[in-house]
């Protein structure tokens, strides 16, 4: 392992030797004064934070990222490139001879850089000089009157800036950041004019074209990314107390505070995020196979039209910065019962692959949970992979309710697949909820209830009914165990209902389908 | 397509895009300055019986532990009512309520420290809901009146009456920017505080009142903001104490995101 790590910050080496690799990327830079980069919460929440990451996935393949540089612990970033607000505009004008070095010395401004639209007229205004210029997402938002207090505004420029390079500039690209007080319009309106202007800077295009080879294992200090399985397990058998770290979402907000649910962390740390196999995907005709490290913004695009349960929750599970380096892997492992793709995974009845000291093995996300955070996974064994079956048949949605549309953990979620034989009567259900119980569950006596039954409006209705009464949810600071439970109905009459308004293949058999 | 005419353009917004604008924390407070770290009350409603900061105290990096006691001005930072003691000298009055700030060398020693400190509260009955308050009559200030003409008549009167009962649940703010500020005081004693505030003239006199300074020896400056914070003056008011301890005469004070959401004592109902 190399010795002298290093990453690559704008462009620029940086040594790691000596860094706390439990401290975030965020509190990093602002201990360096690099403090265009702002902490507004911590968590993942806000957006302020962050940074786009050189993504290289296993096909060589690199793009940009946005990801939250709170939640992003120095031990990962060995070899990686991070490019901060900081690193945007462009200074390279002297340089490229368009701008006269003596007049920047001078101090003095050439107009007619101004005229050629090469620099912005409100940089030249404010410095006296024009040796640089705003990258177009900047100047953007200057133009849009996209800021107002200006401290949400580096991580809207840095999510924008991330949209715009990556073809990607859809509200969701903007889905992780909160502004308080300039408002969302002008923001959404410097994206809009982006989308439709697509102003291209070959700086990072260059930069994204540029040929990189996998990165490779590292290690700093007690904290340790292995490039194999192998390795990895034989972190694990060789440091009893150590613990898996897969897209630090979750544990990367307990490094912030210290604590993970009331409990210390590990002494070491595992990171999974170089280990190629746990990157793969494979989709057949009866299955698809998902590594547990596969983020899930790959899995979006990836499966997009196999699993409409899971392309219904995916862009719900967080902001795009959490998406980007969330995991199914971690989302598992984490075993909250507000994970919001646990319902899904049960609905779908996937299988989860687990490989430990004594070789591999299956268990059914059913058999999974067992207790609040508890799970079958034993402490030496790693969440290899999970299969979703397949089934033409199938009619499967999902849905989750929350304090805020987006970027919110979830009061409740639900995931719902069905499938009728061919007298329209149900043959296969299931109801499964996250936020209802320790762990996420399926409806087991509802279901049994819906077998064999047509969907008619009395059927939906008293299942409406049983599901209501199915769970004994807690009531919290979130909501009230009466707001779940109605929650469990009323989201099934509306994943129903709805569905059967579009497609009729719900609640009626379908048209081509003879009569009973 | 422009939206607004570069005339319009907010004057620091090339500072806000590429990052150089800079806010209170990023800006260069003196080397060697102190942080404060507040005690913070874990009852809404108790009677402070005794506390004891010898184990805090003895912590090496550990300054001082500030009390009622060691205010010595106006013990109150209320901005209109004068109903806000600084640090309650005997009764706490929300969860969380600052009853005594720790100064040590940084906030990661600072916080510990306030771990050490011992204070034993008598727990007395809250009200946390507004019937509760309205049963016991305990209102926050005696209930005001608007009157024109005669209401209740006209009601009476009235074709059509609708009766219910409307409860607003108030929000607290999210401001992007924590709450934060520094202090330091020049050679001839006048207190220069930097604070993420939208009122530095209120701070400024609040500040003065409570360190029973005119307030012309308190400047209180704030750059700008990451939307709207307030609160300077709780670092203003403690960084002038009586000897015999010694201090160097700077403080600083960042809240995380989770101190700043329950030591504020607006804006009470988050529901």
């Amino acid at each position: 392992m190399n010795s002298n790590p290093t990453f690559l910050l704008n462009g620029e080496p940086v040594s790691l030797t000596d860094c706390d690799p439990r401290e975030s990327l965020l509190r990093w830079l602002k201990r360096r004064r690099l403090t265009g980069t702002k902490e507004g919460c911590a968590d993942g929440d806000c957006g302020a934070c962050t940074v786009a990451l050189i993504a290289t996935d296993c096909k060589g393949t690199s793009r940009l990222q946005a990801v939250n540089s709170c939640l992003l612990p120095m031990g990962l970033l060995p070899a990686r490139e991070v490019i901060t607000v900081e690193g945007l505009v462009d200074k390279g004008l002297v340089d490229k001879g368009l701008v006269d070095k003596g007049l920047v010395d001078k101090g003095l401004v050439d107009k007619g850089l101004v005229d050629k639209g090469l620099v912005d007229r409100s940089t030249v205004d404010k410095s006296g000089t024009n040796s640089e210029r705003l990258h177009p997402v900047q100047q953007a938002l200057v133009d849009s009157a996209g800021s107002q207090c200006g401290y949400c505004t580096p991580g809207f420029v840095m999510s924008l800036f991330v949209g715009l390079h990556e073809d990607a500039l859809d509200d969701h690209a903007i889905a992780g950041n909160l502004c308080r007080c300039t408002g969302y319009g002008p923001i959404r309106q410097a994206a809009a004019r982006l989308a439709d202007e697509r102003p291209q800077d070959p700086r990072f295009a260059q930069l994204k074209a540029q040929s990189r080879k996998p990165l490779p294992a590292s290690q700093l200090q007690n904290f340790f990314s292995p490039s194999t399985l192998a390795d990895a397990l034989t972190l694990k058998a060789r440091h009893a107390d150590s613990q898996w770290f897969a897209g630090g979402t979750d544990l990367g907000v307990s490094l912030s505070h210290g604590l993970s649910h009331g409990q210390p962390l590990a002494s070491v740390l595992i990171a999974l995020d170089r280990i190629d196999a746990l990157r793969q995907l494979a989709i057949s005709d009866e299955h698809v196979r998902i590594g547990a490290g596969v983020p899930l913004t790959e899995l979006e695009s990836a499966l997009q039209g196999i699993f409409p349960a899971l392309d219904e929750m995916l862009p719900w599970f967080a902001g795009r910065q959490v998406r980007n380096r969330a995991t199914l892997g971690g989302n598992l492992g984490s075993a909250s019962p507000i994970g919001d793709l646990l319902p899904v995974l049960l609905a779908l009845d996937a299988v989860i692959h687990l490989r430990g000291p004594d070789g591999e093995r299956e268990v059914a996300t059913a058999d999974f949970f067992i207790d609040y955070r508890k799970t079958a996974r034993r402490d030496d064994e790693l969440i290899v992979a999970v299969t979703l079956p397949r089934r033409s048949d199938l009619w499967s949605t999902s849905a989750k309710v929350a304090k805020r549309q987006t970027d919110d953990i979830s009061i409740v979620a639900v995931a719902f697949v069905l499938a009728r034989d061919s007298q329209g009567r149900i043959s296969h259900a299931r109801l499964a909820f996250g936020g209802v119980a320790a762990t996420p569950k399926r409806a087991l006596l509802t279901e049994a209830f819906l077998l064999g039954k047509r969907l008619d409006p009395a059927v939906i209705t008293e299942a409406a009914d049983r599901l209501r009464s199915e769970f004994e949810p807690l009531s919290d600071h979130r909501a009230s165990s009466d707001y779940r439970r109605a929650l469990c109905a009323n989201l099934f009459l509306r994943c129903v209902y709805e569905t059967s308004a579009n497609e009729t293949s719900v609640s009626e058999p379908a048209a081509s389908e003879p009569a009973a | 397509m422009s939206i607004s005419p570069a005339a319009w353009r907010h004057e620091s917004a090339v500072g806000h895009v590429t990052g150089r604008a800079i806010y209170t924390d990023e800006q260069r407070p003196a080397l060697g300055m102190l942080s404060v770290y507040p005690v913070q009350a874990p009852h809404a409603h108790a009677r402070i019986l005794s506390i004891d900061s010898s184990q805090a105290r003895g912590m090496p990096g550990v300054h001082a532990v500030l009390t009622a006691s060691d205010v010595p001005g106006e013990n109150d930072t209320g901005p209109i009512f004068h109903d806000e003691p600084l640090i309650p000298a005997d009764l706490v009055s929300f969860y969380g309520q600052a009853v005594a700030w720790v100064v040590a060398d940084d906030e990661a020693l600072a916080q510990a420290a306030s771990k050490r400190v011992i204070v034993s509260y008598e727990p007395l009955p809250a009200l946390t809901t507004i019937a509760q308050a309205i049963a016991a009559q305990a209102f926050h200030l005696p209930p005001a009146q608007v009157a024109r003409g005669d209401a209740l008549t006209a009601l009476a009167s009235a074709p059509h009456r609708l009766a219910g009962e409307l409860l607003i649940g108030g929000q607290d703010h999210f401001y992007l920017e924590t709450q934060t500020s520094w202090v330091e005081i020049d050679g001839e004693g006048t207190v220069h505080i930097t604070a993420s505030t939208q009122h530095p003239t209120e701070t400024q006199i609040i500040v003065a009142r409570v360190l029973g300074l005119p307030a012309n020896r308190v400047v209180c400056c704030s750059l700008r903001m990451g939307s709207a914070a307030a609160c300077a003056w709780a670092v203003a008011s403690v960084a002038r104490r009586p000897r015999p301890i010694r201090m160097p005469p700077s403080l600083r004070w960042l809240r995380t995101r989770a101190d700043d959401r329950c030591g504020s004592s607006c804006r009470a109902r988050w529901t």
